[in-house]
């Protein structure tokens, strides 16, 4: 039995993940309380408030604004990096078994557009975070990666230009990112750390 | 090329910051230096002065720590030197090279790093969106190749980078209709925070000088600001939502 804790279920693109790794077998648990359970062999962060990607300019951004679009979902993903130490970290004095620990982020952060540069700079802090932790706890036994969706709503000429078929169709990625959760959760992907996992239909096809 | 412009530099009192605010006035520029303590840019303004044919210099102060700090910043190099072509943000949180570990950190910290890279950004950006339209200038921003490879010692500065290298690309494709560019740089220049580390650990030095291709540790006013300057003119009118690697080579990897 594979235990994830997922942050976000209240959110559109956190609830589909939670549901959708439910239904691979594994068991999903909330965040707060996880330590009281089983071991947890994943952290992800879900946390995908669709409002983060109605296009916004930069104009419009005002310190408020951009404090509740920007500051607090960087902060909510730092609070899900340090719980989740806490619950997998291994070593001395610590109680974890190791594990995975991962973020939802949307592929604008790589790319840009305009009206998302609150979505593209809180991605890409939250893309820093996952390789920056990767990075330093590894060493305790936790990988970390990012799972990049396409999240805000896509430009038909830039489809129709250069994405593959699959990425103009509507196909949800939920259970393409589930999958691969319980995947980098098995031991035989203990070195898949720091990555970002594209889950576009090959609309971006980073290099 | 630079003759008659305007350049607006954060943490223009050392570092990077001091090495684009020299080559920008050598290049016939006037440029406002903005800094949190104006008495640190004293010895810069002396060295502008002592440029032949450089333009004028205005210190600015501005403490990126305090809300409306950048704007007013803004406000007042338009106001003293009549208009603004280019802003170059190389201001850093004074943690930026200060190690530590993740699991030991909290959100004051970060918060520090998100305040002067990031917040700050946005407020240069909006208060300068007018007068950068109008002379169809640019903004570039000092990133980090740990704002692309993350770093493990230095979460919080490689987050920041990083969230600087996405507020680039998104505004440069906002920006582009109204003719302004947005750049980032990620340098390798000797600072006054490196010198400290190198001189506390040796050892430091000679490892870091050793992964660099070009096998020195660069110079701010010879090394990066020239790319920075170039970023900033004419010469790159078609380069827009960009990170520019100027690290001799120790970064290659995308």
């Amino acid at each position: 039995m594979t235990v994830v804790a997922v942050v976000g279920t209240h959110t559109p693109v956190g609830a589909r993940i939670a549901e959708r790794l439910t239904a691979r077998g594994a068991t999903v648990v909330d965040l707060d309380g996880a330590a009281d359970g089983p071991p947890v062999a994943a952290v992800l962060h879900a946390e995908v408030d669709p409002v983060l990607y109605e296009p916004t300019r930069l104009a419009d951004l005002t310190p408020a604004r951009w404090q509740a679009l920007c500051a607090r979902p960087v902060d909510r993903a730092l609070a899900t990096a340090w719980a989740a130490f806490e619950l997998m970290a291994t070593g001395e004095g610590r109680s974890g078994q190791g594990g995975v620990l991962g973020f939802v982020c949307p592929t604008v952060a790589m790319t840009g557009a305009a009206g998302q540069v609150a979505a593209s700079t809180t991605g890409e802090a939250i893309r820093l975070l996952a390789k920056s932790a990767a990075r330093r706890w590894g060493r305790f036994g936790i990988t970390g990666n990012a799972f990049a969706l396409r999240l805000d709503a896509p430009s038909p000429a830039g489809l129709q230009v250069h994405a593959t078929a699959l990425a103009a169709d509507d196909l949800d990625p939920a259970d393409d990112v589930a999958s691969l959760l319980l995947y980098l959760s098995a031991p035989g992907a203990a070195r898949l750390t720091g990555a970002t996992f594209t889950a576009d239909g090959g609309e971006l096809m980073t290099p | 090329m630079w003759r008659g412009k305007v350049v607006l530099v954060t943490g223009a009192a050392s570092g990077v910051g001091r090495g684009v605010v020299l080559a920008a006035a050598a290049a016939g520029a006037s440029v406002a230096l903005a800094v949190r303590r104006p008495a640190t840019a004293a010895a810069v303004v002396d060295e502008v002065a002592a440029l032949h044919g450089g333009g004028e210099t205005r210190v600015v102060p501005c403490d990126l720590m305090q809300p409306e700090a950048a704007a007013a910043a803004v406000a007042a190099t338009i106001a003293q030197l009549g208009r603004l072509d280019a802003i170059v943000h190389s201001a850093t949180s004074n943690a930026s090279s200060q190690p530590i570990a993740l699991e030991d950190a909290d959100l004051d910290g970060w918060a520090e790093h998100r305040t002067i890279a990031v917040d700050a950004t946005v407020e240069l950006a909006r208060a300068a969106h007018a007068a950068l339209k109008a002379t169809r200038g640019s903004l570039l921003l000092m990133t980090s190749p740990a704002g692309i490879a993350g770093n493990d010692r230095l979460p919080f500065y490689a987050m920041a980078k990083g969230a600087q290298r996405g507020l680039v690309k998104a505004l440069a494709r906002e920006w582009g209709p109204d003719g302004i560019r947005v750049n980032a740089l990620a340098p390798l220049a000797m600072s006054p925070a490196m010198e400290s580390a190198f001189a506390a650990e040796p050892r430091l030095e000679e490892a870091v000088v050793g992964s660099i291709s070009l096998g020195y540790f660069g110079d701010a006013e010879r090394d990066v600001a020239p790319a920075a300057l170039f970023l900033c003119s004419d010469d790159a009118r078609y380069v827009t939502g960009q990170t520019l690697v100027v690290n001799g080579g120790r970064f290659t990897s995308l």
